[in-house]
């Protein structure tokens, strides 16, 4: 990493000028005011480097990314190394690429899910797992739960309660959240699909927890509905097993990929499904294309991140460190009863609930001072999220505790 | 650039690992696909990527990429100063934080805006181009606080869900139905269409201004104009999708300069990767319509991975390249010697070819037959040349070579057009009359049943 340490305050402040110009105002006011006043410069393992030379615990790794550390060398020279070799290819064809991604993928993720549709950003996986689900089953009901957040596309808005989701006009019909409470009941043979995260990660990371997703596989099968999981998250080692329906025992019929497929190197995501499910698929050509979706140097590059996965097993560490970092934010929020309300996770997926939506934001602006980057959960604002690079250190989960216990005493 | 071929990964495939590779993809990804390609003769891969050519790792034959991921590959396949770019700014750092700002993300944004036209000065980075489409829809929705879109007939804007509701082909939705209601299709080129169909309810009217997918038509100067028109009196946001004609694809650095028309806001995909890095975006003019909605919703939408530090950096060589290399310039000059000798083919065979069109490094050629789309596919496959017929229009073979294409490569290109047309030729003879048959023109029609056959007999 090399860091640059020429630039002076006023070229900073100036990019900020710029930046409220090309972007918006609104947008630069959103991010100064949760503390994050500074130009980033790339990262290194565990952390994240502004153009002050100055070095923080990433602790949103954009928004569990980053699972195997900033900057990854290893990552990096296959992409690298692939962009000399080869391109993106032609979206149309096959190629060795492809093909060895399939293989690697299908071998990495456990269960039968060994068929796969490529794509970008999250948001696209999410509308082309809803988009099979109708075209498969011939029905077309998705139903999915209150807290869930799924991406900025149609269907994905369509299924998220926001805030803002009336400001987008008619969302996708036969479309419904529902409360936990109630979703088993709302299944029926109209269902094409329940889409749901196994941990609702934007709404204080509430797990729904092995009963219940046991319980929604069967409630699924019994009415012919398909279930599919939103791993986009928690997949790939951050709560502590290679995907968190792997622990719970429980498959789906779709999984729904994120960017950490690459670790953060190429914009990628996709989704992953049964064998049975591609025959919807194979009725035709064209009925769900992505021009970067099967891109071969994007497939070099993910090919090369999931042999560091298996490589790195940092689930492990995922498991141990995530522990440790709850234990140690269960001390702080019992020490704070007046600021927080409570703290949980799973894994490195860990969400502290503050009393109000500006203690919150308070917290991430001392935090930042302090040294590590967090963020408030995109639902449920009272929350900051912890969810840090995977391969961190005894040490530095001990430096996001100290730098926590800081930021608590300047709120 | 195109004598530098890039060093290659591995020693010539056999068939048998070929056919490896296309069983596991069928396997994996899609068994129809493997069995189209076949058909087509188009089941090969690809090895050394170069300019406006590929090569097959099976065969070693060259290729020239007239497909080119319709649109993709505006600097040329392999462009050495792109591959530098990337290979410079992934050795200082990863795509960075889709949350955070930095330097690369603000000096491309501030690097677009000042290449775009008018008042065009405002940038929303995203993944890919239908990503980009939803973020120009929500937009001009939630903006206007209204629901209805005007889209145009055969239209192609991309499969996630805002998009894909937007296409004018109704075989990508049916599937899918109920889609997002509120969208009003309209004809293309006809500005009465769109006048019946736009009100006080219409929160946008998107068009690709050099249409792809629906077989490569050109927007009239007085249609585009009209439709602005229509949108100032109405406060309708007229949204651009120039994922695949943008990027200098058409003799300008976009396809609305040609007529003067800005939109209030342009799509942008494709070409603004390289070929080699996925970014999008969408610029939209500076007007308090759009920026006060955007200034007090910043987070209406937001791309995790779209917009990366290494996009950025890697998406602003791209422009410089073309700009800096006048490519658009250049693919005026050598499309209008392409569109000249596929038109002299066309005079020669006026029972085979209906039309010629587009403009740049963009060109199409309309068969009489709807059935000749795939065959003729074939038959470029066999002398050279990878091109894919329109989706949204069979009879329609799309030419969307790099426009850095040499005059050299211009007329290679039209003998191995030639030849193919030769090869139709001599085809067409036995299957035309046959086609008048009504049994065997609604199979020749039938695009699946086509594959099928073709692949069967490939295989016999």
């Amino acid at each position: 990493m090399q860091q640059n340490k020429f630039q002076d305050v006023s070229t900073e402040e100036s990019l900020f000028l710029e930046a409220e110009s090309v972007f918006s105002k609104g947008l630069v006011d959103s991010i100064r005011a949760r503390g994050h006043d500074f130009i980033e410069q790339g990262g290194d393992d565990s952390f994240l480097f502004d153009s002050q030379g100055n070095r923080y615990i990433d602790c949103l790794t954009s928004a569990s990314t980053y699972n195997l550390g900033r900057n990854n060398e290893a990552i990096i020279d296959e992409l690298q190394q692939a962009s000399r070799q080869t391109d993106q290819g032609l979206f149309v064809t096959t190629s060795e690429e492809k093909v060895a991604l399939a293989k690697s993928l299908s071998a990495f993720v456990p269960g039968p899910l060994n068929c796969m549709l490529m794509q970008v950003v999250r948001g696209e996986p999410f509308d082309g797992a809803c988009k099979l689900a109708r075209g498969y089953s011939g029905r077309s009901e998705i139903i999915s739960l209150k807290g869930s957040w799924y991406g900025q596309t149609g269907f994905a808005v369509s299924l998220t309660e926001r805030d803002d989701r009336e400001d987008f006009g008619s969302s996708v019909p036969e479309t419904r959240v529902v409360d936990k409470d109630n979703l088993m009941s709302s299944i029926n043979k109209n269902t094409a699909a329940v889409i749901v995260e196994p941990v609702q990660v934007e709404s204080h990371c509430r797990l729904l927890g092995p009963g219940y997703l046991r319980e929604l596989r069967e409630v699924c099968d019994k009415h012919g509905a398909l279930l599919i999981f939103d791993e986009t998250q928690t997949g790939f080692g951050r709560t502590g097993s290679r995907f968190a329906f792997e622990a719970v025992g429980v498959n789906p019929d779709i999984l729904i990929l994120g960017e950490a497929i690459t670790n953060g190197v190429f914009p990628m995501a996709g989704i992953m499904y049964t064998e049975a499910l591609k025959t919807f698929f194979e009725g035709s050509v064209g009925l769900h294309i992505s021009t970067f979706g099967g891109h071969d140097v994007g497939c070099r590059v993910a090919c090369k991140a999931i042999a560091e996965y298996e490589r790195v097993k940092p689930w492990d560490n995922a498991s141990i460190m995530g522990d440790k970092l709850l234990e140690g934010l269960k001390a702080i929020v019992k020490d704070n009863p007046q600021i927080f309300e409570s703290v949980q996770g799973i894994g490195l997926l860990t969400s502290l609930k503050l009393k109000t939506e500006k203690l919150a934001l308070d917290f991430c602006v001392s935090a930042k001072e302090a040294g590590i980057i967090v963020m408030p959960a995109l639902l449920d604002k009272k929350c900051v999220l912890f969810r840090p690079a995977l391969t961190i250190t005894d040490s530095e989960v001990d430096m996001v505790l100290r730098a926590s216990m800081e930021a608590v005493k300047s709120l | 650039m195109v004598d530098d071929m890039p060093e290659t990964t591995s020693t010539t495939l056999s068939e048998n690992e070929k056919s490896e590779i296309l069983n596991s993809y069928g396997r994996h990804y899609s068994d129809t696909i493997v069995q189209y390609l076949k058909a087509g003769n188009l089941d090969l891969i690809e090895r050394q990527r170069s300019g406006v050519k590929f090569s097959d790792a099976c065969t070693g034959k060259d290729y020239i990429d007239a497909f080119g991921s319709a649109g993709c590959f505006n600097v040329g396949r392999s462009n050495q100063a792109i591959i530098d770019a990337l290979e410079q700014v992934s050795s200082a750092g990863d795509m960075g934080t889709s949350q955070l700002l930095s330097r690369h993300k603000i000096e491309f944004a501030k690097k677009l805006v000042s290449h775009s036209p008018g008042d065009l000065n405002r940038v929303l980075l995203s993944g890919g181009g239908g990503e980009a489409v939803d973020s120009a829809l929500k937009l001009a929705k939630a903006a206007t606080s209204r629901n209805e879109v005007v889209i145009m007939k055969l239209a192609y804007h991309g499969h996630s869900g805002f998009s894909v509701s937007a296409s004018g082909k109704a075989n990508y939705k049916d599937p899918f139905e109920p889609l997002i209601p509120g969208f009003k299709m309209a004809d293309f080129n006809d500005l009465s269409s769109v006048q019946a169909l736009a009100s006080h309810k219409t929160a946008a009217i998107i068009l690709e201004p050099l249409m792809g997918e629906g077989g490569v038509h050109a927007a009239t100067d007085e249609f585009l104009q009209g439709v602005r028109k229509l949108c100032d009196e109405k406060g309708i946001v007229l949204i651009f999708d120039e994922i695949q004609c943008g990027f200098a694809r058409t003799g300008k650095l976009w396809y609305s300069q040609h007529s003067g028309v800005v939109p209030d806001i342009m799509i942008l995909a494709k070409s603004m990767s390289g070929g080699l890095f996925p970014n999008a975006a969408i610029v939209y003019r500076d007007i308090e319509l759009l920026t006060q909605y955007v200034d007090k919703n910043p987070g209406f939408h937001s791309s995790c991975g779209g917009g990366s530090d290494i996009g950025c950096y890697v998406s602003g060589k791209v422009i410089d390249f073309l700009v800096e290399n006048n490519v658009a310039g250049n693919a005026r000059v050598q499309g209008d010697v392409i569109k000249q000798g596929l038109m002299q083919l066309a005079s020669e065979n006026p029972n085979l070819i209906k039309e010629v069109r587009g403009v740049g490094m963009m060109l199409a050629i309309e068969y009489r037959y709807r059935f000749l789309g795939g065959v003729m596919a074939k038959t470029l496959a066999d002398n050279g040349v990878f091109a894919a017929y329109s989706g949204n229009a069979p009879q329609v073979m799309r030419f969307m070579l790099a426009p850095t294409i040499t005059r050299q490569e211009a007329e290679e290109f039209l003998v191995r057009v030639r030849k193919a047309v030769d090869a139709l030729i001599f085809l067409s003879k036995f299957m035309i009359p046959f086609s008048k048959l009504p049994f065997v023109g609604r199979l020749l029609d039938n695009e699946a049943a086509m594959a099928r056959i073709g692949s069967k007999l490939r295989r016999d």
